[in-house]
């Protein structure tokens, strides 16, 4: 008995402990900078406050925004050094929650990488409508404003990202109305339909089954003769793809499994 | 005036009849059973008997026309004398009078002898029944037709059939299909292979069973079979008492063409059968012949109950195999409780797919 109560308690507290440390995983960033100025166009005040912002934007949406300001790119794609950012320090939850949008002054060149449930907000729509709100600002090199934007429209993406659905999933297509009309009576002659035939029981025979002589069928001449063959090709379909979610998809970097989303080009 | 044959019984005299239910014949007046093999013997014994110098002669009436007249028969009751009025193709009946039953044996001699008959195992009670559970399981049956519903007749009859037994050698040409796919990165291919396929051999039937009177509804008599026919024993006379019988009308030369159709019908689905299933996409017939060898031709009769009921001005009749008991008649619909029951669950399905098709838009 006593045994028992100590396994008991074991086993509470080993609960206790994975459910702390999942919940913890769960809500828990791995961002602890949201942004990052590698090109120090931006002073430490500045820095201290846009961060401020940024972190607030990730813990309201459990999504981590960060903004990644590079003075170049050394010769990689902007893209792939977004994706190498993100899979190092950003993943909010233990889906990996976040948005890096990375801009490199000297190429003028942009990336976004989303993952986890970002992933699915960020589509290619969402990304170009985003970018277009901060490239004015990176073009005149007002980073400060560039970083503030780009903030507070992923959060507003964020934000709204369920409810924008709302609207069009609540319209009720008025062709269901025919067409359980239709099933209506489809169901209605089908349920009486067997009590109907059941009033009729007067058929004449098909056939003669019953009075076939047991074992008399006899197959004396089995033959198979080929003729001729035709061959048809048609296209492979293309894999249909899904307009909510961006075209560009990247395999992860860091090795979590996973895949990036987010649009790159130039400004 | 074709002769008249009446089993008498031994004890009291009384007109003996078919007991279903014994298997025997009894008389109902003093409850004497006899064995099959007595009254077969007694049977011949009348077969002996020399025409009965007390027949009458009907005189055909004079306000009767050729035609009217031609069809009627009349016979005279050997028991109590009445006259008994029935058709060319009347051969048991019962005395309107005395009851008595009542065979005309003009109308089993010679080639218009059976050469089976199945006896009746179920008797009227059976019958009876019968239509009660077929009446209590219609759902759309109107409730006035069960509660008001009263037999007008019921009557136990040896049907004629003939019953053909032949063996049927087959030909038959198919085209069938084959089909093959496989795929390479850029498409997916389809090879459908076409080939002619035979199939020859043989099958064979016994006793295919076709109505031999016309009086009597065709598919009616089809909706009550199969018979068997290993219960049929050789035509007795005696097995007719106490019920109706007809002799055939309709000869093995016309019903032929019938059991031919059913022959080729069934020997077609069972070379069918033989292609199906072997792995071809799909199957069509193109030729068929098929030739009947040693075809016999045989004249039964077979038992059937008959009821006739009256509803609106409308006559039902009903069939039960007196061998088997299935039973079959069509019956009236109430039309008023048909649209009801068909408003009802079109409403419930039309709002249960209405319901979710809004929640699926919540969800």
């Amino acid at each position: 008995m006593k045994r028992l109560n100590v396994r008991s308690i074991l086993a509470l507290l080993v609960a206790l402990i994975l459910s702390v440390s999942i919940f913890g995983a769960m809500s828990s960033s791995a961002a602890s900078v949201y942004v990052v100025d590698e090109s120090g166009s931006l002073s430490q005040d500045q820095i201290q406050e846009l961060n401020s912002k940024l972190a607030e934007y990730s813990k309201n949406n459990q999504c981590d925004v960060v903004f990644v300001l590079k003075q170049s790119l050394n010769g990689e794609s902007a893209a792939n050094a977004a994706d190498a950012y993100f899979d190092a320090n950003v993943g909010f939850g233990s889906t990996n929650n976040g948005i890096v949008l990375l801009f490199a002054i000297d190429e003028s060149e942009y990336a976004f990488s989303t993952g986890g449930y970002a992933y699915s907000v960020f589509s290619d729509y969402e990304c170009n409508e985003l970018i277009s709100q901060v490239a004015p600002y990176l073009k005149s090199q007002d980073y400060v404003n560039a970083i503030s934007t780009f903030g507070s429209g992923a959060d507003y993406y964020l934000q709204h990202a369920g409810q924008q659905a709302e609207p069009t999933e609540k319209k009720h297509n008025p062709i269901w109305a025919p067409i359980a009309a239709a099933v209506g009576a489809i169901a209605g002659w089908i349920g009486t339909g067997g009590q109907k035939a059941a009033l009729t029981s007067v058929h004449q025979q098909q056939g003669a089954k019953n009075y076939v002589r047991s074992n008399s069928l006899q197959v004396v001449d089995a033959r198979e003769q080929y003729l001729y063959s035709q061959i048809t090709r048609v296209p492979r379909q293309q894999q249909q793809q899904n307009p909510n979610r961006p075209t560009t998809t990247r395999p992860s970097g860091g090795g979590g499994g996973g895949v990036h989303g987010g649009t790159s080009g130039k400004i | 005036m074709a002769g008249l044959l009446q089993y008498k019984c031994p004890c009291c005299g009384g007109a003996i009849e078919w007991n279903s239910t014994l298997q025997k014949m009894k008389c109902p007046y003093c409850d004497t059973e006899f064995d099959l093999q007595t009254l077969q013997a007694y049977d011949q014994e009348l077969a002996t008997d020399s025409p009965d110098s007390m027949e009458w002669q009907s005189e055909p009436g004079s306000e009767w026309t050729e035609g009217e007249a031609s069809g009627l028969r009349v016979y005279v009751c050997k028991s109590c004398g009445g006259e008994i009025v029935g058709d060319a193709n009347t051969a048991a009946t019962s005395c309107p009078y005395c009851g008595n039953p009542v065979m005309m044996m003009g109308n089993f001699s010679g080639h218009l002898k059976p050469d089976y008959i199945i006896p009746f195992k179920l008797d009227k009670q059976a019958a009876k029944n019968a239509l009660k559970k077929h009446l209590a399981t219609k759902k759309l049956l109107p409730a006035v037709f069960k509660d008001e519903n009263h037999i007008d007749e019921i009557k136990g009859l040896y049907v004629p059939y003939w019953v053909f037994n032949a063996d049927a050698s087959a030909k038959m040409r198919y085209k069938a299909t084959r089909v093959r796919t496989w795929s390479d990165p850029q498409w997916v291919y389809t090879e459908t292979g076409y080939f002619q396929v035979i199939r020859g051999g043989y099958l064979g039937f016994d006793h295919v069973p076709v109505d031999g009177s016309s009086k009597l509804d065709d598919t009616l008599m089809e909706s009550i079979e199969p018979f068997n026919f290993q219960e049929a024993v050789p035509f007795q006379t005696a097995y007719l008492a106490g019920y109706l019988a007809d002799k055939y009308d309709v000869d093995k030369e016309t019903t032929v063409n019938r059991a031919n159709e059913r022959i080729k019908q069934s020997t077609q689905q069972a070379f069918d059968q033989t292609v199906q299933g072997q792995g071809y996409a799909s199957v069509a017939n193109e030729y068929s012949s098929i030739q009947l060898m040693n075809g016999v031709a045989k004249y039964v009769l077979y038992p059937v109950w008959l009821l006739n009921t009256t509803w609106e001005n409308n006559k039902y009749t009903f069939a039960m195999n007196g061998q088997t008991g299935k039973f079959v008649g069509d019956l009236p619909m109430d039309k008023k409780l048909y649209w009801k029951k068909w408003g009802l669950i079109a409403g419930i399905a039309a709002a249960f797919v209405y319901g979710a098709s809004w929640l699926f838009q919540l969800l």
